[in-house]
């Protein structure tokens, strides 16, 4: 076993809604590097997708990402900070003066999935090699790839789960009740050689939907440039199923990819 | 499959609204039949409820364009106002056109009003808060109902606007009246409007109704079987079906919408007015 450290590689991946700028796009990820390789005890990532109905979402779902990476806090902590977080976003967001409709979306709030993991070495003691744990509000799912297999999904699992409205975090005060109820959590073991997929709502979707119909394992392995991604998005966003619908529905689509060193 | 076009800057969409502002829109908004026996009448007059409710309308499509950068041109809107005469209806800025991307309906409101509005104060009770109104539409009553040249003036503006945006999804006209055409059956220039169409489906033509009385409304009937008399029956058979997307937006409202259900409300009090705007301009697919 390669010592106490994890090692780990991340790759990130995005693109916005076809037809739509790079500055409309509204997800947000962390580390933000696009390749960006790390040795340590413990990793953090996160993706968010901010929510297309309501402005300065990307704002929001930016801060929730960067609070959980880069600052690394406890889970109690992670929720704790919400109320500071949603100071910030305010703050941004009204630094300018805004016209009425825009203070009108100010007013009504802005909202964001969020999925934020956590890899940690296992102990000397441990028989394990490592444990990963998420966290998540919403329909950004994770999932992890083993030898070519797909061994776990969450907190989504199947392709028709996509079709409702999920519950996302707002920037208003809200009932933390509420929130701390649709809040999913889950943890399992992983080895050397474990891929972890971090993804959006679209592409999210898409995955399981070919894990489904074609029992296909790591559709996402021969993804190994930006270049290579778009390419990808844009052909399956092209591609119709039998009722006519894309097989990638039109959105922004962000994938971050984690390889657990060997 | 119709109705299913993506909506979005580069292939908007169109609303005109076709507004009657004949002498009898004066006349005050009946009261809402109750079971708790007749309401209070609410003093106001039929012209200035749709104008509020227009106003409403363009106020919260704006809000859903609205993104941070500022706001998508998603939607192209027009009012066409008939009465003493059939002109476009802004106030203000955008006074003589006849359809408006709504970037522009957002920046240029002909002025923004305060009103007060009672709001939830989180502890069960209800305080008053000021919130801005924006007017772009004002209240008009006097002349004929010329309801046939309304609709040949709607198909000219669409008629140019198709030839612009063939790929679209298709415009929706709806046509708000308390009563008969002046100027002749509309019949005819009803349906020259709903044979109008992008490769996306025809044009929507749907109705709306309001009562004269203290009568209960009919929302989007779908026969016109229990229609009380002649005028319900033709704007009735004036108003388009309900395409797939709608139908399930009304069943959502609690509507037994069914493959016959058409856009047409008769006897509407306000409460149906905005109900029946926000069924029928709720977007299918925007992006």
């Amino acid at each position: 076993m390669a010592g106490n450290a994890l090692r780990v590689c991340v790759q990130t991946f995005w693109t916005p809604k076809a037809g739509n700028r790079p500055d409309e796009y509204e997800d947000a990820f962390w580390p933000q590097e696009p390749v960006l390789e790390r040795a340590g005890a413990r990793f953090r990532c996160a993706v968010a997708d901010g929510a297309t109905e309501s402005s300065f979402s990307a704002a929001w779902a930016d801060l929730l990402v960067r609070e959980f990476s880069a600052r690394q806090p406890s889970l109690t902590r992670f929720f704790g900070a919400l109320p500071s977080l949603r100071q910030a976003w305010l703050h941004r967001v009204t630094a300018q003066p805004l016209p009425w409709y825009a203070e009108d979306k100010v007013r009504q709030g802005a909202f964001a999935s969020f999925l934020g993991l956590t890899l940690e070495k296992a102990g000397p003691k441990s028989r394990r090699f490592a444990s990963w744990s998420a966290v998540a509000v919403g329909d950004s799912c994770l999932f992890q790839v083993r030898d070519g297999c797909l061994i776990a999904a969450f907190p989504l699992t199947r392709s028709e789960q996509f079709n409702s409205r999920p519950y996302l975090i707002g920037t208003a005060a809200t009932n933390e009740e509420q929130l701390h109820a649709h809040l999913a959590r889950a943890r399992g073991p992983c080895e050397p050689g474990d891929t972890f997929y971090l993804l959006t709502d679209a592409i999210a979707c898409w995955l399981l939907r070919l894990h489904e119909e074609q029992a296909a394992g790591d559709a996402l392995a021969g993804i190994d440039s930006q270049e290579a991604f778009e390419a990808l998005v844009q052909e399956q966003r092209a591609v119709r199923d039998a009722e006519g619908r894309p097989w990638l529905k039109n959105d922004d689509v962000t994938l971050l990819r984690v390889n657990l060193g060997r | 499959m119709p109705y299913t076009a993506e909506i979005s800057r580069t292939n908007p969409s169109c609303f005109l609204f076709l507004i009657d502002q004949s002498g009898s829109m004066e006349d005050p908004i009946p009261a809402s039949p109750d079971a708790d026996g007749p309401a209070p009448a609410s003093g106001r007059t039929k012209a200035e409820g749709v104008a509020d409710a227009i106003n409403r309308l363009l106020q919260n499509l704006v809000i859903k364009c609205a993104k941070s950068e500022g706001v998508r041109d998603y939607y192209y809107v027009g009012v066409l106002g008939y009465g003493g005469k059939v002109s476009p209806a802004f106030s203000g800025a955008l006074a003589g056109k006849e359809l408006a991307p709504i970037s522009e309906i957002a920046d240029q409101p002909a002025r923004v009003e305060e009103r007060s509005k009672k709001v939830d104060d989180g502890a069960g009770g209800l305080v008053e808060q000021t919130v801005k109104f924006p007017v772009w539409f004002d209240p008009i009553a006097n002349g004929g109902t010329p309801m046939c040249q309304a609709l040949n003036s709607a198909r000219a503006i669409l008629t140019e606007w198709l030839g612009q945006h063939p790929g679209c999804f298709p415009p929706i006209v709806i046509n708000i009246t308390d009563g008969e055409s002046t100027d002749g059956d509309p019949t005819q220039a009803a349906q020259a409007v709903q044979n109008l169409a992008s490769d996306d489906g025809n044009v929507l033509l749907f109705n709306l109704h309001l009562s004269s009385q203290s009568a209960r409304p009919i929302e989007f009937p779908d026969s016109e079987a229990g229609l009380p008399d002649k005028f319900a029956q033709l704007l009735f058979r004036l108003s388009s079906p309900l395409p797939e997307y709608m139908r399930s937006i009304a069943q959502q409202e609690g509507f037994a919408a069914t493959q016959d259900t058409r856009g047409f409300v008769f006897n509407a009090d306000m409460v149906s007015v905005i109900r029946f705007l926000d069924i029928g301009t709720r977007p299918s697919n925007l992006r």
